[in-house]
């Protein structure tokens, strides 16, 4: 029961860590990307194929994971937002998004394969470790890091404060001068960045896999809505909640039903409570 | 004023309405009335609520506190498509048409309310549909002609300059056969000549029983046209009446006209 | 909107140019990509109503070809019903699904709409794989012919043509009516549409439920053509492609779609290399179309059209015609009032 509890734990983090990166990305350009989930696989296949294939130290896995997470972020913002947020039509980030997500996705199943492959031990550690295996430890001990570490830099830091500005009211920040495209781009970077350490601290749990980018895109936004577009701590517990249902339902019935059950999960909270339950309410525009 | 038999009695009122967003009150317990045939002017300085007002009478917005009526009937509930079916015709302070469909299609979206072919029906072109659809046509037509965009039916909406617009929105409206026509600020950005033709054609709205309510900052338009005048300031109705009381009263001209 | 016998001209025309395709045709083959284009273009019709025209970003519509599909084979291969009555009944079974998942996401914003029809995709993948029984699991079920003269080839493209005939037809009526005009104003003003009283959620409702009809149909059609399915054949990845086809053609058309579904199935097939790419290029085609030219392919031909014969729009001046308003006004109070 305990081992149902710690599996789903550790994948339901890894569900809040897209989450949490969900909320970076939209709090400076209000854009939901269908890449997000794709950042993280990045991070698990680059990771693995720094460490496995090119036999670098996996200080230099991680590296490669977050800059190559980094990097794609940065491309989502170039291609698939700053140009699209000028024009009328709002809906047309999702296909930009939806178009950039695709393009990785075959090209990393081009390049890395289709089949999922295993994600190098980065401890030293026995695989009967049971409940202490770090590939459970490890995505529940970064997305908690990075839950904290996004709190500190936007109470802290005055570039965390500037994000809460532009996400606040865009307008009032550039009207102070806050260079709003330049932000944006940080923030998609930063996003890209956390979603390379989270893959590559999940790489254990997910194997390194082309298809695992529209999965995470998937739950991590389930576990997003129902914690409430907008706060973290909601994406911590859309997450959890998300993991460990996952986890019982196919503890008890079979793996078979999990995306069903996923979104049996989204739609109650949704049906109950549209915003999330710890999402805010917006106001209609006229 | 009116000669049309049956729409005397219609009467638009909103009794006591307030609406707050969050901790701004943007009405304050404001009552007025529009009936068919009169021309009503709403006029205040920017922010004064009178916008929210009319978003208030055609549902956009639900009432904090008070009642929206038409007769008898309480609207304070109905939603923006229930009275757009009791006769509630409305234009926009920015243009919003279908800028993709031509000036003859915009205006018969007007017509959605008269329609009763169905989904399917309208799929297996049914002989009601196609003729319902002509005749609907036809009635779009007459209203485009008659507002002035006669030379322009199969233009994209896209196409036309600002007033032009501004017209086909009065026209879609029109199309729509409402009791009352709501106009959010139908001056801005108009010719003096197309001014001119606007005032006309609210007298010949007005003339046919429709009851307008006008929100404005062209003040000479409001009070030429304009039967009765309510001057809003924070959210309050500050002053009602006829224009000349409204021009000339005191606090009016301190708060919105100026010395 | 054009006049209405210029469509209808041109349908008929396109029509009896398909009829010719199996005299021209080299081989079996061609025949076969000219039904599955027939197929897909089924469902792209009844879709291009939901995306093009009432601008509901759907990605999840392989989900309700996948139901047709299997609910065909089932029927009619697996219990051997009769197979028209099958094929109904699949595209109710489409539509009823539909109607399943448009009730709760149809009100939620765009991304999570879309989330929500992907997820649906991905949950009828995934039960048709728990359902092994009923569905023969991941080996797959055989998918039955139609009884003669439909079984052959050229009678089965026939068929097809009929029925993708029947959709165009019924997709251009609803476009030119009252209906067309509420839809797009869903799509480019929901605030026009309210105030002019137009039910949107009911209105996406019944779009999103007739295009779950058509997808139903063209399942089962598919079914029946590839003679044998599988899950792996509903991957999301068809779903894009679907909504591909409906992006590059160009919102508010039907002509568009229909000329992207065309080319885009006979592209892999014709370029045999790109087969295996055909995914990336789908991804790189919408791209490149989202950055470029978002209103599609069609409106570059306008845009192309527009170059070479400009068409000198003319500002004049508006004369109201006075007179003719307030006599239109006056009979109105008269004439009764629908309720939709």
């Amino acid at each position: 029961m305990l081992n149902v509890f710690v599996a789903g734990l550790a994948i339901g983090m890894v569900f809040a860590a897209v989450a949490l990166m969900y909320n970076v990305m939209y709090s400076t350009s209000k854009v939901l990307s269908v890449t997000t989930g794709h950042l993280s696989m990045l991070g698990g296949v680059f990771g693995a194929y720094a460490i496995s294939v090119l036999h670098l130290h996996w200080t230099i896995g991680l590296l490669a994971a977050v800059l190559v997470g980094a990097a794609f972020g940065w491309i989502t913002e170039l291609l698939g937002v700053r140009r699209i947020l000028a024009k009328s039509d709002e809906h047309l980030w999702l296909l930009s998004t939806l178009a950039l997500a695709t393009i990785v996705q075959q090209l990393i199943g081009l390049w890395w394969g289709t089949e999922p492959k295993p994600f190098p031990r980065l401890i030293a550690q026995d695989f009967n470790a049971g409940l202490l295996d770090q590939k459970f430890w490890l995505p529940i001990g970064i997305t908690l890091l990075m839950a904290v570490g996004l709190e500190l830099f936007y109470k802290r830091t005055m570039y965390g404060k500037v994000f809460m500005a532009m996400s606040e009211d865009p307008f009032a920040a550039r009207a102070r001068g806050i260079s709003t495209d330049q932000i944006r781009q940080m923030s998609y970077l930063l996003s890209g960045a956390l979603g390379g350490l989270a893959g590559f601290a999940a790489g254990q749990l997910t194997f390194a896999y082309f298809a695992l980018g529209l999965t995470l895109t998937l739950n991590g936004f389930i576990a997003l809505a129902v914690g409430g577009l907008g706060s973290n701590i909601g994406a911590l517990i859309g997450g959890i909640a998300l993991g460990l249902l996952n986890a019982f339902v196919s503890h008890w019935f079979g793996g078979e039903y999990q995306q069903t059950m996923a979104v049996g999960l989204l739609l109650t909270v949704l049906l109950v409570k549209p915003e999330g339950l710890l999402g805010s309410r917006k106001l209609r525009p006229v | 004023m009116s000669t049309t038999p049956s729409s005397n009695v219609w009467e638009l009122r909103a009794n006591e309405v307030s609406k707050k967003f969050g901790g701004l009150t943007a009405v304050d317990n404001v009552s007025l009335s529009l009936k068919a045939g009169e021309v009503h002017g709403l006029i205040g300085p920017n922010g004064s609520g009178k916008t929210t007002m009319l978003n208030l009478l055609c549902g956009f917005y639900a009432p904090s506190s008070g009642q929206i009526l038409m007769n008898a009937q309480d609207l304070t509930n109905s939603t923006i498509q229930d009275r757009a079916f009791l006769g509630l015709g409305r234009t926009f302070q920015k243009p919003r048409l279908l800028p993709t469909l031509s000036v003859l299609d915009n205006s018969m979206l007007g017509a959605w309310t008269q329609t009763q072919s169905g989904f399917l029906a309208s799929a297996m072109s049914l002989p009601y549909v196609n003729k319902e659809e002509q005749a609907l046509a036809e009635l779009s037509k007459e209203i485009l002609h008659g507002v002035g965009l006669g030379m322009v039916l199969n233009r994209p909406a896209n196409l036309l300059d600002h007033g032009q617009q501004r017209f086909l929105e009065i026209a879609r409206a029109l199309v729509m056969k409402p009791k009352f026509l709501l106009l959010d600020e139908p001056a801005g950005g108009l010719t003096g000549n197309e001014i001119s033709l606007l005032k006309d054609l609210i007298k010949v709205i007005q003339a046919s029983g429709i009851g307008v309510l006008l929100v404005e900052h062209h003040t000479d338009f409001v009070f030429r046209i304009c039967d009765r005048v309510t001057t809003f300031n924070v959210g309050k109705m500050i002053k009602h009446g006829t224009p000349s009381e409204v021009r000339t009263d005191a606090e009016v001209i301190r708060v919105y006209l100026g010395a | 909107m054009k006049h209405l016998n210029s469509k209808s001209t041109q349908l008929f025309l396109g029509i009896l140019f398909c009829s010719s395709i199996p005299f021209w045709a080299n081989d079996q083959y061609q025949i076969h990509i000219a039904t599955l284009i027939g197929i897909y273009w089924v469902l792209v019709s009844g879709l291009n109503l939901v995306v093009g025209f009432t601008g509901q970003l759907s990605i999840g519509h392989v989900g309700l070809l996948s139901i047709g599909s299997y609910a065909f084979a089932i029927l009619a291969g697996k219990l051997g019903f009769d197979p028209y009555l099958s094929m109904l009944v699949s595209g109710c079974l489409g539509g009823f699904c539909g109607l399943m998942l448009g009730l709760p996401s149809l009100r939620l914003p765009g991304f999570y709409f879309a989330m929500a029809t992907m997820a649906f995709s991905l949950i009828v993948n995934e039960l048709v794989l728990a359902q092994g029984d009923l569905t023969g699991g991941g080996i797959g079920l055989a998918g039955p012919l139609f009884p003669a003269p439909f079984e052959s080839p050229i009678g089965f493209y026939y068929f097809v043509l009929a029925i993708a005939t029947l959709f165009t037809w019924a997709s251009l009526n609803i476009v030119r009516s009252m209906w067309g005009r509420a839809l797009i104003s869903i799509r480019d003003s929901e605030v026009a549409a309210q105030a002019m009283g137009v039910p949107i959620f009911r209105a996406k409702l019944i779009v999103f439920v007739f295009s779950g009809f058509a997808a139903g149909i063209s399942g089962a059609l598919f079914a029946s053509l590839q003679s044998y399915i599988t899950p792996d054949t509903f991957v999301f990845e068809l779903s894009l492609f679907f909504f591909v086809c409906i992006i590059i053609g160009g919102k508010g058309s039907i002509l568009g779609p229909f000329l992207g579904t065309v080319v885009l199935t006979a592209l892999p097939e014709l370029a045999a290399p790109l087969a295996k790419l055909g995914n990336l290029f789908y991804g790189i085609l919408l791209l490149i179309v989202v950055l470029v030219i978002p209103e599609g392919i069609g409106r570059l031909a306008d845009m192309f059209i527009q170059k070479i014969r400009p068409r000198l729009v003319k500002t004049e001046p508006m004369k109201p015609d006075l007179s003719r308003l307030a006599q239109t006004l006056v009979t109105y109070s008269d004439t009764k009032r629908g309720q939709k």
